[in-house]
């Protein structure tokens, strides 16, 4: 019986971080280039001794493509396909979908977190007259000047989120360079490709397994209280 | 739990700024020479629950980590410099800029602004300055008796002073152009301010060198889109009453739990 209600709180701890994380996508809803997190939960294990071991959520990024929007800024870049940009921050190299770029007071071009975003000769300094090919490759009146770092991965699960609207590799060796179907879009941005419908049913089916599991829990507790305080009186 | 709870909240704020920024957009539907905000928004920091490699109960190893995140924040407001519609005044000091390029004027400090609102009037001494009365760079002044002015695509004046039937050259108007006009800080007013991130400027003639040119008698009308600015505020709303939801269901849920213990 004790072991019975640990398990329906390990339920209720699971469905409350389930929870959280589509409180995270939710609230991510209007952020450039977020990728929302799925979530499923560990198959329940069968076995003599324990019917069920304890699982926790899986979470898993979905890299599915947001809509683009247009913006009409020359320095808004939306990727069309798989991949990312590669940006230098104090911490190391990062991966990162929001193509919003400033430019910071050097005149290089920068993510709005004022990170430096890299080409494939490092960081790429804009001037007036540049413009951004559909491929990538930054042009100037003297030709071609550079071309933007972008790198795909060959295993989604080497990524891991940094914040900030970053990715981080978990290992390196999983990135490549682009292909040639990634197609760069200047004056869109990526839209979040969370969709609020989705993650809403979600919600209420996250709430009623909560509850379920808040009714087995009481139902254990009734029937422990009789087991205590009746069985054995007469 | 009230991680959630948390998480929402800062959805609901971002979603906040957002119908700030349309509010805005929208109260300068009629601004001449306004250019409309948009709001950026990014996902703050995760929290790392179990780490990728960590021990599952099974034995074997985790092949990916559980990470939540803590919501939403919004990291940049932008200003979008689509053309805006150009309106017929007939004023023959109102200039309107068809492409790129901002109007210098200078300020009371000696700093320099920029805008695209180009109604200009005259001062008292003759000299042209814009609405809030800072004088247009470089200056120009007409002669006294002027009679008619004329601003050529090119952004020459000249003015028929009176007693002459001869058009006479007084100046020369020049534009403002930035690498990335998106970084210039608004000073209200209608008036830009350079900063590092918008780079310095790059002056040169109107209709050269990718510089619009002026058509006098025109003025360029907002580029805010009410039907769109409604469509974004819809969203925004639902956004927030979605963030709103999720409140109320981790309320719930805390509920739950509380009635757990009779």
């Amino acid at each position: 019986m004790l072991r019975g209600m640990q398990y329906t709180a390990n339920g209720l701890e699971n469905k409350a971080r389930v929870m959280e994380i589509i409180a995270n996508n939710l609230a991510n809803v209007s952020s450039a280039g977020f990728k929302r997190s799925a979530v499923f939960s560990e198959s329940l294990q069968n076995s003599e001794v324990s019917p069920q071991t304890e699982s926790t959520p899986i979470e898993l990024i979905d890299f599915a493509q947001g809509r683009l929007q247009e913006t009409g800024n020359k320095l808004d870049l939306a990727i069309e396909g798989p991949g990312f940009f590669t940006v230098q921050t104090e911490q190391g190299l990062r991966y990162t979908r929001q193509g919003h770029f400033v430019l910071n007071p050097e005149g290089l071009l920068a993510t709005a977190n004022g990170d430096l975003v890299l080409g494939q000769s490092g960081p790429i300094s804009v001037a007036l007259d540049s413009s951004i090919a559909e491929d990538g490759s930054i042009h100037s009146n003297d030709g071609v000047v550079d071309k933007l770092a972008i790198v795909q991965v060959t295993d989604s699960g080497q990524l891991r989120r940094a914040g900030n609207g970053y990715f981080q590799a978990v290992d390196d060796r999983a990135l490549t360079d682009s292909d040639a179907s990634v197609r760069i879009r200047t004056g869109f941005l990526e839209e979040s490709n969370v969709d609020a419908l989705e993650e809403m049913a979600n919600m209420i089916d996250v709430y009623r397994q909560f509850e379920a599991n808040q009714k087995a829990l009481r139902a254990q507790d009734e029937t422990l209280e009789k087991a205590v305080n009746q069985v054995g009186r007469g | 739990m009230d991680k959630a709870l948390r998480t929402a909240a800062t959805g609901m704020r971002a979603q906040q700024l957002h119908v700030d920024t349309i509010a805005n957009n929208l109260a300068n539907v009629n601004t001449t020479g306004f250019k409309k905000n948009k709001v950026e928004f990014q996902d703050l920091l995760y929290q790392t629950i179990r780490p990728a490699g960590a021990a599952t109960a099974e034995g074997t190893e985790a092949p990916t980590e559980l990470q939540v995140g803590c919501g939403a924040k919004p990291v940049a407001t932008t200003r979008m410099f689509t053309q805006g519609d150009v309106v017929a005044t007939g004023n023959s000091l109102d200039l309107a800029i068809e492409g790129d390029g901002f109007f210098q004027v200078r300020m009371s400090d000696g700093t320099n602004a920029y805008t695209r609102d180009g109604s200009f009037k005259l001062s008292r001494d003759g000299r042209i300055v814009n609405s809030d009365g800072y004088y247009l760079e470089p200056e120009i002044t007409l002669p006294q008796e002027t009679q008619s002015i004329m601003v050529s695509r090119d952004g020459r004046i000249s003015v028929m002073v009176a007693g002459s039937t001869e058009a006479q050259e007084i100046g020369q108007i020049e534009l403002a152009r930035f690498i990335n006009p998106s970084g210039l800080k608004s000073i209200g007013r209608n008036l830009l301010q350079v900063t590092p991130a918008s780079g310095e400027p790059i002056i040169g003639n109107p209709d050269l060198e990718g510089f619009g040119g002026l058509a006098q008698g025109y003025l360029e009308s907002s580029n805010v889109d009410v039907v769109e600015e409604m469509v974004n505020m819809i969203v925004a709303q639902r956004a927030y009453e979605i963030n709103s939801k999720t409140i109320k269901t981790a309320d719930d849920m805390m509920s739950l739990v509380n009635s757990l213990k009779r």
